[in-house]
């Protein structure tokens, strides 16, 4: 017989043990390029270690167990669960509200109310300040990153509730269970991987932000990483971004921990009918009122006082459109590689935990997505000292090491779009591909590819979406006398030039609006392929 | 020339065995049918002749070619061998025409003649066009036929190809599937669930019991002699009633009947189980009747009936497929006969239990070939 060139498995992989005889095993090629990205992903991580193992115990010792150590932690722990819990509260509500009542103007709110996700926490937290000056500690962190980040559950929220089978709700009605007692024991069963995913987001962004605590006067492990580091006091920051690291790591492990397999919400053909929405009666005008407050302090702040800014500021002393046009076209010329480096790196990795699934596969996944609880701040720290000690200082401050760090910061994100879109992919198609005499690499390029297409499409635009609006981690890796929109805005508003940096937070948020807006119209489409015979 | 030839194949996945010493044969050019419940192995032994899983032992050869030995596979794309999925599987992002030139070589894709010659062939010309979207369920399936053909594949396996359908358009599209797969000469292996489809379209069956092939031969053959009462079952409603050996015929409630010659062979006396098919059993007046039965359900088929009886002796419920001329409905007393000769196996040990009652008499159609 002929030997099995193409699907030759090696026997590398069963030597490692690491793929059962009973399932499909994974061309090596594809699993070897897997490892790679994966590993790629892990090495802001050694790094960090590697350096904080460098600085030796005694000096870690001095940074981790001062009193200034436990003061942040305390900061930062008790702001992170503040705001996790407020923003749960504030984003279940909004969306059973648009999702589930017969809320005026619910289509209007539902876009107004998702907004926010376009709007970078450091440009809400500067209208805020600008705005009302006494917001600042504590309570004014916790007030605008609740209505900076609550969409992280909204959306997750009302994507669950569109799924969701209505006739569970009507069962328990028919079983003599009230509206309130229904709510609690059916619906919020349905919504609980939602809800317990977004807030997890919600508290990751949280332990990550930099530039709106700054603004804010409130000090974070992160805030004060980025003083350290920017002091040139390196080992400090690098002592802090390992409790940062496992702040965040812990909070990834309770996210894993919660999630079920498969969250396949409805099984059966055919559509599920449009549940019966709640009629709210007397208290249209209250639940009208809140979420107009709600969008009112998320997205009417900020944008308001951005306005206003510019206008206040007058004509003169605007930024000119030829510098704001070359911040703009460094912005798109980082994120556009990022976005399509990101997808790319993506590809196999979907590929793998989706067409071969088995304990390779899921440990290459599962190790993918440890880069989620590593903040910025960390990723470019780790960055740097790689530049420095193993480039041999050659990448430091180049455009590769920035359009990396994004690619790393934002590979989850291209991740479950591409995994989203595999998932929906026949894998018949394939194999009968294949059956046509296709080889492997040809039926990706001809088949899988295409039919992934709008995935990829949704992964390079929530990556450039992410990487234009970045702020912590361009400030440390931007290559000299360069300047983003991020960084510029930085740079005015650190140095009083409040009207020209509102000019560019409007380009920002402008700017996050066209992939938002793309993005919403994919998700629009979603059901209707799924119909789709 | 030998078409598709399984020996010994086995199958695991995990601790579930789905494929046991397989044994199975489809000489060139003709049409084979592989006809098992749900769950009993047949996608599964498909997916190891197609390549997309990989047999744990046996030998599986194409066209005289060994594909798969156990230990090394050859690639699902090497191996020439088509297949077309239960739902079709036509790419979705291409239109009719170039699904089919998705099968065909390089060369052969540069000139469109080749593409039409086939949607032709399979009765779709001037739909080419069309995205499957816009072709109905048979269409589709035509389409996958042409693009697998286009291939020049040494064999073809279809995947429960038809039960997508609905029921008319299931008869006229098989006719033209398998009408072109005959035409071409072309080695076909087709899985199924419906004995009706098996039994009426292949040249031989096999029949996939808990991953083994427990008979194989024609059709008729099978129908008329199946190898064990699960085969009689799988192959349409059946009677099985219990009996014991005379000489030279089988005694039951259904009276002294003939045994078919070369069927199960005991010592008088010994106990059987007899199968009647719905079909052999003839309605007389209950007057001077040996075996009398009365009617609990009636499912009228136009041009036949199916009745449920019950035996006033035992009160075992049997299965009557008569013309549908003679009106009977429930609670009408009836006498019974059995025409033609019977099959019988010998009774398992004492101590099991009885044969099932046959089932409703919703699996009608299945005999009706």
């Amino acid at each position: 017989m002929r030997p099995a060139g193409a699907t030759g498995h090696g026997p590398v992989l069963d030597a490692l043990g690491l793929v059962g005889r009973e399932r499909r095993r994974p061309p090596i090629g594809l699993a070897v390029v897997s490892g790679v990205v994966v590993a790629a992903l892990s090495l802001p991580l050694v790094f960090v270690v590697v350096q904080a193992a460098q600085t030796g115990w005694s000096e870690l010792e001095a940074v981790l167990f001062r009193r200034l150590t436990a003061t942040l932690l305390l900061n930062t722990v008790r702001l992170t669960v503040t705001v996790t819990i407020a923003a749960a509260l504030v984003g279940t509500a909004t969306a059973w509200l648009v999702e589930r009542t017969d809320l005026p103007a619910r289509r209007v709110l539902g876009v107004l109310l998702v907004l926010p996700v376009a709007v970078p926490d450091f440009v809400v937290g500067f209208g805020w300040v600008q705005l009302a000056p006494a917001v600042s500690g504590f309570g004014g962190a916790v007030l605008v990153m609740t209505f900076a980040v609550y969409p992280f559950v909204h959306l997750p929220v009302a994507a669950s509730l569109r799924r969701a089978d209505p006739a569970e709700e009507e069962v328990a009605r028919s079983l003599g269970l009230g509206p309130v007692r229904t709510f609690v024991r059916v619906t919020l069963g349905q919504l609980r991987v939602a809800i317990v995913g977004g807030s997890l987001v919600v508290a990751l962004v949280v332990l990550a932000e930099y530039g709106a605590f700054e603004l804010l006067g409130y000090q974070t492990f992160t805030t004060t990483i980025f003083t350290e580091y920017d002091n040139f006091r390196t080992a400090t920051a690098g002592a802090l971004a390992v409790v940062l690291v496992a702040l965040s790591l812990a909070v990834l492990a309770a996210e894993g921990a919660t999630r079920t397999e498969g969250q396949v919400a409805r099984t059966g053909s055919g559509a599920a009918r449009s549940p019966v929405r709640h009629r709210l009666g007397r208290a249209t005008p209250a639940a009208l009122a809140a979420c107009l407050t709600v969008v009112a302090l998320s997205l009417g702040v900020p944008l308001g006082e951005i306005v206003s800014l510019a206008v206040r500021a007058g004509r003169a002393s605007l930024p000119g459109a030829a510098s704001v046009a070359s911040a703009l076209g460094h912005t798109v010329a980082f994120s556009a590689p990022a976005g399509v480096l990101a997808t790319v790196a993506a590809l196999p990795v979907a590929i793998l935990s989706v067409r071969h699934p088995g304990p390779l596969a899921r440990l290459l996944e599962r190790s993918s997505y440890l880069i989620l609880g590593l903040p910025g701040i960390v990723v470019a720290l780790g960055l740097v000292y790689m530049a420095e000690h193993v480039a041999a200082g050659a990448l430091y401050q180049s455009p590769v090491l920035l359009v990396v760090a994004y690619g790393l910061l934002f590979f989850p994100l291209a991740l479950v779009a591409v995994r989203a879109a595999l998932a929906q992919a026949p894998v018949r198609l394939e194999e009968v591909a294949r059956s046509l005499g296709r080889s492997r690499l040809r039926v990706l390029a001809t088949i899988t590819v295409p039919l992934v297409a709008p995935g990829l499409a949704v992964a390079f635009a929530l990556v450039l979406l992410e990487a234009m609006t970045e702020l912590t981690a361009t400030l440390v890796l931007i290559p000299p006398s360069t300047q983003t929109l991020s960084t510029q805005f930085w740079a005015l508003q650190t140095n009083g030039f409040e009207g020209q940096a509102a000019v560019y937070a409007a380009v920002i948020v402008a700017l996050a609006a066209v992939p938002a807006a793309v993005l919403g119209r994919f998700f629009d489409r979603l059901p209707g392929q799924a119909g789709r015979s | 020339m030998s078409g598709l030839t399984l020996r010994g194949v086995a199958k695991r996945f995990g601790a579930v065995t789905v494929l046991r010493d397989v044994d199975l044969e489809v000489p060139a050019g003709e049409i084979g049918a592989l006809l098992g419940a749900s769950g009993s192995g047949k996608t599964t032994l498909l997916r190891v002749v197609a390549g997309f899983e990989r047999a744990d032992r046996g030998l599986v050869s194409v066209s005289g070619e060994v594909v798969d030995d156990g230990r090394r596979a050859m690639a699902a794309e090497r191996r020439r061998v088509g297949y077309v999925p239960q739902e079709g599987a036509l790419f979705p992002h291409l239109t009719a025409e170039r699904n089919v030139a998705f099968g065909l070589g390089r060369a052969a894709r540069r000139q469109r003649d080749r593409a039409q010659e086939l949607l032709e062939l399979v009765g779709l010309a001037g739909l080419g066009g069309r995205y499957p979207h816009q072709l109905s369920g048979g269409q589709q399936q035509r389409v996958a036929l042409a693009r697998a053909l286009a291939a020049s594949p040494r064999a073809i396996l279809l995947d429960e190809p038809f039960s997508s359908l609905d029921r008319e358009l299931r008869a006229s599209v098989r006719a033209d599937v398998l009408g072109v797969l005959r035409e071409t000469g072309t080695t076909t292996l087709f899985v199924t669930h419906d004995a009706a489809e098996a039994l009426g379209s292949a040249d031989r069956m096999a029949v996939l019991l808990d991953g083994r092939i427990v008979q194989v031969g024609a059709p008729r053959t099978l129908y008329r002699h199946p190898a064990s009462p699960e085969v009689a079952r799988l192959l349409g409603a059946a009677n099985l009633l219990p009996g014991t050996f005379g000489r030279g015929c089988v005694r039951s409630e259904l009276g002294s009947l003939p045994v078919v010659p070369g069927s199960g062979e005991a010592p008088e006396g010994q106990g059987a189980l007899v199968l009647v098919h719905p079909e052999q059993v003839e309605l007389v007046a209950p007057a001077g009747s040996a075996c009398v039965g009365e009617v609990v359900g009636t499912e009228f088929g136009g041009h036949e009936q199916v009745l449920t009886l019950r035996l006033a002796s035992s009160g075992t419920t049997l299965l009557a497929r008569t013309g549908a001329d003679r009106p009977v409905g429930p609670g009408d007393r009836v006498g019974l006969r059995v025409r033609g000769p019977v099959v019988v196996w010998a009774a398992p040990a004492t101590g099991e239990r009885p044969p099932d009652p046959p089932r409703p008499a919703v699996a009608s159609e299945n005999t009706s070939m």
